[in-house]
């Protein structure tokens, strides 16, 4: 459990959240096996899962065959979860098998209804990690308009 | 050799599948349609399954007499349904809803309480929509808060004024809320322009640990006074977050949202379906009433949204009209669709947070709009 905290603690988006915020966030985390072929989100498809890479190497496949892989402790996936859309704007794979800490999207929105603190500095902070991310998916959808 | 016969036919005539009728057939889909509306497609699942489940299970037919169903005296299920019909679910439900509402985002801009309330506008016109369908002032009063978006309030209301529809009504409120994210959209893409959609809310301020555990008791008592009605919901409603907020009893409050609620929304949703019998569901009534509830639902967003608008012509910093959606409570999910909306054009504008403040005055508002119907006409 303290290596996962700590482990949240290394990502952009928890490391401004206060001990007991991130125990409460730890406490929504799941820590899940991933094995080499699993499908993490699946493009176009409902979000509901939210990851932290623990261990592993994972390929975000965008439109257009655009991919980029992932395999820092502590990188994020399946943001569309956080920011409460419908569906995920990219498809990942496992390329190895690894582990990573699994969060549900009911579950977060739970705990932004008891908690609206953490639910706002989440959300400002991934308004700008996002904004950050944005012009690589964008470019994809203004190629196919 | 008779005997047997006679037995066996006994025994098959005294089958659900020999006394099944169309009614229960049809009941059964739609059952199975709420399951599958839960599980795959993830619409409010903690109701739907189990009011999916709960309308399968009253419509099994049997001999009446045997102490079964649940309008027999004295069976498991008439029991259970006490609950529902006494108004102590709903009442146990806004117990655990405080005990898990974080009401800062409400505290920090009390201006968007007005959203919450202006919403509320579905319920008095869809009030006088069934009025003039023919439906008794109880019967219309209780039809009303379904455009609250507000399963409880919309149970214990019926349950007090037309306890013969709670099972109608309850079945229609808890669809439209369960279907928040189809309904919603289009209407509020239609009410306002991409401009509007655009606009970016400022932060929040910083609510104090003080101002969270004094707002229960100010809220429990300006609310209560102007709708005394309301009192078992929103006496419970604001119990339950100073229980919350207190800290001291932070145990209790862990019960309420978990143990209590958990524990209540099975019983609640089971015996709601269950109540659903076909000879008692499949009236035309049960059609108008669904009619009603989709207007009210569609009139209640637009209320919310228009009211945004216009607040927009007296403030200097303007808010997103799309929070005005989520006035309509079914907390937290028509926050999550005004998010939603306002990501389709902005994927870095994030409304969720602020879109709370109306979403739990919506609660408030359904409540006390409740309460002022119920002590007029009851």
């Amino acid at each position: 459990m303290e290596d996962e905290k700590q482990v949240l603690k290394s990502t952009d988006l928890f490391k401004d959240l206060e001990p007991v915020e991130l125990e409460k966030i730890a406490a929504i985390m799941q820590l899940t096996r991933v094995h080499e072929g699993e499908i993490l989100t699946d493009r176009k498809q409902p979000a509901y899962f939210f990851y932290v890479v623990i261990s592993g190497n994972y390929m975000l496949a965008f439109e257009e065959d655009r991919a980029f892989t992932v395999h820092e402790e502590g990188e994020c996936l399946g943001w569309a979860t956080l920011a409460a859309s419908s569906t995920y704007t990219a498809t990942t794979v496992a390329l190895t098998d690894g582990e990573v800490l699994c969060m549900s999207g009911q579950d977060f929105l739970e705990l932004i209804q008891i908690n609206s603190a953490i639910g706002e500095k989440l959300m400002a902070k991934s308004c700008k990690l996002l904004e950050k991310r944005l012009p690589f998916a964008k470019v994809s959808e203004t190629n196919n308009s | 050799m008779e005997n047997m016969l006679g037995l066996l036919t006994n025994f098959l005539t005294n089958t659900g599948y020999y006394m099944i009728t169309p009614g229960h057939m049809v009941m059964m889909v739609v059952g199975m349609v709420f399951i599958y509306l839960g599980i795959a497609k993830h619409y409010e699942p903690l109701l739907l399954v189990p009011i999916g489940f709960g309308i399968l299970v009253g419509n099994i037919p049997f001999f009446t007499g045997l102490g079964l169903g649940i309008y027999e005296q004295g069976s498991v299920l008439s029991l259970l349904y006490k609950g529902v019909t006494t108004g102590v679910y709903p009442a146990l439900v806004f117990l655990g809803l405080g005990a898990m509402t974080d009401f800062s985002s409400l505290i920090s801009r009390p201006i968007l309480m007005l959203l919450g309330a202006a919403a509320q506008m579905g319920i008095f016109i869809t009030f006088l929509g069934a009025l003039a369908l023919g439906f008794d002032l109880n019967q219309a009063a209780s039809i009303g808060i379904i455009g609250g978006a507000d399963g409880p309030t919309a149970i214990f209301i019926s349950a007090q004024l037309a306890p013969n529809m709670i099972g109608t009504i309850a079945i229609a409120a808890y669809s439209y809320m369960a279907l928040v994210p189809v309904i919603q959209p289009p209407i509020m893409r239609l009410l306002t322009t991409r401009k509007e959609r655009l606009i970016r809310m400022e932060e929040p301020r910083v609510v104090s640990k003080k101002e969270k555990m004094i707002f229960p008791i100010v809220g429990f008592i300006i609310c209560c006074l102007l709708a005394p009605a309301a009192l078992p919901l929103l006496g419970m409603l604001f119990f339950g977050n100073l229980l919350k907020e207190a800290v001291v009893t932070e145990r209790l409050a862990e019960t309420a949202r978990n143990a209590v609620i958990d524990t209540v929304t099975i019983l609640l949703g089971v015996t709601v379906g269950a109540s659903t019998q076909a000879d008692v569901f499949l009236k035309w009534d049960s059609i108008k009433v669904f009619i009603l509830g989709a207007l009210s639902f569609a009139v209640a967003t637009a209320s919310g949204l228009i009211f945004a608008k216009i607040m927009n012509l007296f403030l200097k910093d303007k808010i997103n009209p799309l929070l005005g959606a989520a006035g309509v409570s079914a907390v937290p999910d028509s926050a999550r669709v005004v998010q939603v909306v306002g990501q389709e054009e902005d994927p870095t504008n994030f409304l969720l947070m602020h879109a709370m403040a109306p979403n739990v005055s919506g609660v408030i508002g359904s409540a006390i709009g409740a309460g002022v119907l119920w002590s007029f006409i009851g």
